[in-house]
């Protein structure tokens, strides 16, 4: 496995909410993020993605003449039509005969397209497969919305597995349920919902933050209330699924919602300070690119080490959960 | 946990000073009182309490009061 990670340059910090009204030290507090990097208006979550990949291949000696599949997953997509895997194909000059799809999926979308991943390789489909994770969240909300702005930043990740990962990759468990979606949602991000003079209308929440139905709307409470219910069973039922127990765990990573939400959950489930990853202090919440993104810092400061048991939770919109154990083998040109 | 824990827990999460809230404390005017607030107060019932406090029963709060009246304190 070997991940690599780009982050748009534009860096915003908590000082840009002073004149909103929220303290700088109070968003930390509650969030746990200091910045978030915010993408230019003219760069998408393909370019994004593009200098992702350039950075896997320039920096961890990938031969991308390997690839036979792309695996992209975004919510932020060019292009609804044509599907963005074939862009990316074409700006990172792979080969033709190569198999490429969309995955449309938030929070949860690296944990699908590692479980796709290992399908593919599994079943011999695919021999080396690419996993691109690349948002731009930051697109869909209000200038006005401190909330979200103060959560969320920009940012990809590129993946890539081939055979020798299929056996390091574990089972995996998943949940869904569709009665939350309206709590994290872009309401004319599709056909159902047209955008049109009157979706653009802006109004103000009780909390003061300012958007219209053609931004990014999430209700925090809702969702912090769901990931209460769900994360700890999510836990226990890739715990059982291996058959084994949370002090077998050598590391967790979950996706980087929130810090506060984090550390309220690592609490609860009762996980050991020292082997619960929060890094999201530099980059607030990517989407889907949260856990690569950590997973590839415990990669590069060693923190993991070979055969280590990590523990992957991700969880958020849809509603969507999902969790796996991955046992971390050191690809063999990086040992 | 006593009422008087709880509220000063409530004085904590909204950056108010320990001792200056009571039960008649209005929450509407506080500008603290906000989603982050929401979540603050979810987090303590279910970590201090281990009980489930819905979004819609916090918003209809009017006072320091009405939270505990949900704790069942």
């Amino acid at each position: 496995m070997k991940i690599a990670y780009y982050l748009p340059s534009t860096v915003e910090d908590n000082q840009a909410f002073e004149a909103l009204g929220w303290p700088s030290k109070k968003i930390f507090s509650k969030t746990g993020i200091r910045q978030r990097h915010i993408s230019a208006q003219d760069e998408t979550a393909l370019d994004l993605a593009v200098m992702a990949c350039q950075k896997l291949f320039d920096k961890l000696l990938v031969d991308k003449e390997s690839i036979d599949y792309i695996l992209y997953c975004t919510q932020s997509p060019d292009f609804i039509i044509p599907g963005n895997a074939g862009l990316l194909q074409f700006r990172l000059n792979l080969s033709n005969s190569i198999g490429a799809v969309d995955i449309n999926q938030g929070c949860t979308g690296y944990l699908y397209a590692l479980s796709l991943a290992k399908g593919l390789l599994a079943t011999q489909q695919a021999h080396t497969v690419l996993i691109v994770t690349t948002d731009t969240y930051t697109k869909y909300i209000h200038p006005l919305d401190r909330a979200n702005r103060s959560i969320f930043g920009d940012g990809a990740s590129a993946t890539l597995l081939d055979q020798n990962d299929v056996e390091s990759i574990g089972g995996f468990i998943f949940g869904t349920d569709g009665s939350g979606a309206q709590n994290i949602c872009v309401k004319t991000s599709g056909l159902k919902h047209p955008k049109n003079p009157q979706t653009s209308i802006e109004h103000q929440d009780d909390s003061g933050n300012v958007r219209s139905d053609d931004n990014l709307y999430m209700n925090g409470s809702e969702v912090f209330s769901f990931t209460l219910e769900h994360v700890p069973h999510a836990v226990s039922a890739i715990l059982e699924k291996h058959t084994l127990a949370l002090d077998d765990i050598d590391h967790f990573v979950f996706h980087q919602a929130n810090g506060f939400m984090l550390t309220h959950l690592r609490d609860k489930i009762g996980i050991p300070e020292e082997k619960f990853s929060i890094c999201m202090e530099n980059t607030g919440n990517t989407v889907s690119s949260t856990i690569p993104i950590v997973l590839s810092e415990l990669i590069r400061t060693k923190t993991v080490k070979e055969n280590d048991r990590v523990m992957l939770v991700s969880f958020g919109v849809g509603y969507s959960w999902a969790a796996t154990i991955l046992t971390y083998k050191t690809a063999e040109d990086q040992k | 946990m006593t009422k008087q824990d709880l509220i000063t827990e409530i004085e904590d999460i909204l950056q108010a000073d320990e001792g200056s809230f009571n039960e008649t404390t209005l929450l509407a005017g506080l500008e603290d009182w906000d989603s982050l607030a929401f979540i603050s107060i979810i987090a303590l019932f279910d970590k201090k309490l281990n009980k489930k406090v819905q979004l819609d029963e916090l918003k209809q709060c009017q006072s320091v009061g009405d939270i505990i009246a949900l704790s069942g304190i």
